[in-house]
């Protein structure tokens, strides 16, 4: 495992499923920071580095942005669009994460470059397998942009 | 020949102006004709013979030959020509000659003049059966014109009516008789001028409706003359057709646009609270092994909460796919009385926000299904108590003006207000843009789409958060009565 924690912004408006993800997370140990939002326009705002969120040392650039489609204010799609429309932020990799498996959905967020589109399992054995590769994978195989 | 065409000329304006009026007459024509020959021809017969040989008597056998004309039976020519012959030669075999007059003089004088008869007799039938092929083809086409479904009607360069066949009659409510010598334009409801006009115009009948035609136009001359015909078709059905047609596809639009916010809401909203069940499930199996009683408690009211929410989510979600499917009387609903039975079922809430509800008074009527336009209106009451509910003194007006056909009317709050980037998406099925609101987000869902079964809109006006808002919906009006 590498030493360098991995920042993660997850942005999720359903309560209930942020604390089982966090809590999923957490249980694999893997050495993760998660910044939790629960609508779109606040992670624009985070990642734009716009009030409240401006300090570059509390709020710092994801690793990788664990994203809800359907968000209050600005939808998840819409999240993402932004990201990959900024020169800075094209290059994050952003992993959609939702109860959807709508194929219109699924199909305008790969038009969107989505880097993965994860879809929360019913089962929760299945839920917590799915936080438990999601963090290996992220943390442990993945090779982020420098 | 020129003489034959003005007859067939004469003949065939008489047969279009008036179709059963030449049979009658050309009978006693034919009856008269037949007469005067018998008479001339005996005439011809007592003259000839009485002359003596080296007279030119017998040329008028012509006279008798040519009233084959007018006689109905058609051998006529020949047999008179026939007779005429006989007569000729029975009158001089063994006549006596005067002096001077050489037999081959004489019968010279008979061979020219059976050569005329035979001509005129030949030209006659000739003429007869050109007349009567003629008669054949109008015949023909009489009858295609009295059978045509499409209203046929021909016209001078003058503009009158010269032709009127009984699609037209049908068609525009005139008899033939009435319309034939009348200018064509009183067929048309506009001005579209004198003659006749190809393309869609509007036609109007006798009894002075108007109704769409579909007009295309031929050109003949005819000896100089120009005649116009027009062949028209009432198309007021296939519009009617059209109109149907259109109507069901943007039903049936709409009803795909509907199933397609159902899955996606069913894919989205409803799954999500069965994520919660089983996931808290799992974590409260845990919790029990490890005997952690607090956290089982915690457990199972998160897994009750998010029953609740999805039996909640299932009932609006009907509810919603009761509009448009169960629909009430159409009848007109005074938004006065409206806006205070609201006011006074929500009178519980208001006291409890402390806020002042105003009815503008004197609204207009408009037309609809009643109960949904209260649920409407106390979606939007229900949805300003809850956003001005922050406000130290709430202030909600319900107002409503009338707009050309449609009323409209709004709800009007000193609260929260709307970023105009969210305008649109608060009307959105189970959108909430603070998910800490109370609620699930399908009350503007619901007011949109009654406004929409009832044919109009619904929108919001926000100048952005703090500003308060108008929620604004559009209906048709009422029938004036109070207007006058």
């Amino acid at each position: 495992m590498k030493g360098e924690p991995l920042n993660i912004l997850y942005v999720e408006d359903d309560d209930d499923h942020a604390e089982m993800t966090i809590r999923g997370l957490e249980e694999h140990h893997v050495g993760n920071l998660i910044t939790r939002l629960s609508d779109g326009e606040a992670a624009l705002d985070y990642l734009f580095r716009r009030s409240p969120y401006a300090d570059a040392e509390r709020f710092p650039r994801p690793h990788v942005v664990l994203l809800d489609l359907r968000l209050p204010r600005v939808d998840g799609l819409e999240v993402l669009k932004a990201i990959r429309a900024d020169p800075e932020l094209k290059r994050v990799p952003v992993v959609v994460l939702t109860t959807s498996d709508h194929e219109r959905d699924i199909a305008r967020a790969y038009d969107l470059h989505v880097n993965a589109y994860l879809v929360k399992p019913v089962e929760f054995g299945k839920f917590l397998d799915l936080m438990r590769d999601l963090g290996f994978f992220w943390l442990v195989w993945n090779r982020g942009p420098a | 020949m020129a003489h034959a065409a003005f007859v067939t000329n004469l003949d065939s304006e008489l047969a279009v102006r008036a179709p059963h009026a030449s049979r009658g007459l050309s009978v006693d024509r034919s009856v008269l004709a037949a007469a005067a020959g018998v008479v001339l021809f005996a005439l011809v017969f007592a003259v000839d013979a009485q002359l003596p040989p080296g007279y030119a008597g017998a040329m008028a056998y012509v006279l008798p030959v040519l009233l084959g004309l007018w006689v109905r039976a058609r051998a006529w020519p020949v047999v008179i020509a026939g007779l005429a012959t006989v007569a000729m030669v029975v009158t001089r075999v063994g006549a006596e000659l005067p002096d001077g007059v050489a037999s081959w003089l004489m019968w010279l004088n008979r061979a020219t003049a059976l050569v005329a008869v035979w001509a005129t007799a030949l030209v006659v039938a000739g003429y007869r059966r050109a007349r009567a092929q003629a008669d054949d083809e109008r015949a023909k086409i009489g009858a295609i014109l009295e059978t045509a479904s499409d209203a046929i009607v021909s016209a001078g360069d003058d503009g009158s009516i010269e032709l009127f066949n009984s699609a037209a009659e049908r068609m525009f409510g005139w008899t033939a008789r009435e319309a034939l010598g009348q200018p064509v334009h009183m067929l048309w409801a506009s001005p579209a001028g004198r003659l006749l006009l190809a393309g869609e115009h509007q036609g109007v009948r006798k009894d002075g409706t108007i109704f769409p035609l579909e007009v295309a136009v031929a050109e003949v001359a005819l000896q100089g003359r120009r005649i116009f015909t027009a062949i028209m078709r009432d198309v007021s059905q296939r519009k009617e057709l059209e109109r149907t047609r259109d109507a069901t596809l943007r039903s049936l639009v709409a009803k795909n646009e509907e199933l397609e916010r159902f899955t996606y809401t069913v894919s989205h909203d409803l799954k999500s609270p069965l994520v919660t069940i089983r996931g808290f499930l799992g974590l409260l199996e845990r919790a029990a092994v490890a005997g952690d009683l607090v956290k089982v408690k915690a457990d199972v009211e998160r897994i009750d909460a998010a029953a609740d929410k999805m039996r909640q989510l299932l009932d609006e979600l009907l509810e919603l796919s009761r509009i448009g499917r169960v629909a009430g009387p159409i009848v007109e609903v005074p938004l006065s009385r409206l806006a205070a039975e609201v006011l006074e079922t929500l009178a519980g809430p208001v006291a409890a926000a402390k806020a002042t509800v105003e009815i503008v008074p004197d609204l207009p009527a408009v037309r609809g299904d009643r109960l949904r336009l209260r649920q409407l209106l106390q979606n939007l009451l229900e949805n300003a108590l809850k956003f001005s509910a922050g406000q130290a003194t709430p202030r909600i007006r319900i107002g409503a003006e009338r707009k050309g056909a449609e009323v409209v009317a709004w709800v009007q709050d000193n609260g929260a207000g709307i970023d105009p980037r969210y305008h649109e998406k608060v009307f959105g099925l189970f959108e909430k843009l603070d998910r800490k609101t109370p609620g699930t987000g399908v009350g503007l869902a619901l007011v949109r789409r009654i406004a929409e079964v009832h044919e109009g809109r619904a929108w919001v006006e926000s100048e952005g958060p703090g500003r308060g808002s108008r929620f604004c919906f559009a209906l048709p009006a009422a029938p004036a009565s109070g207007d006058e």
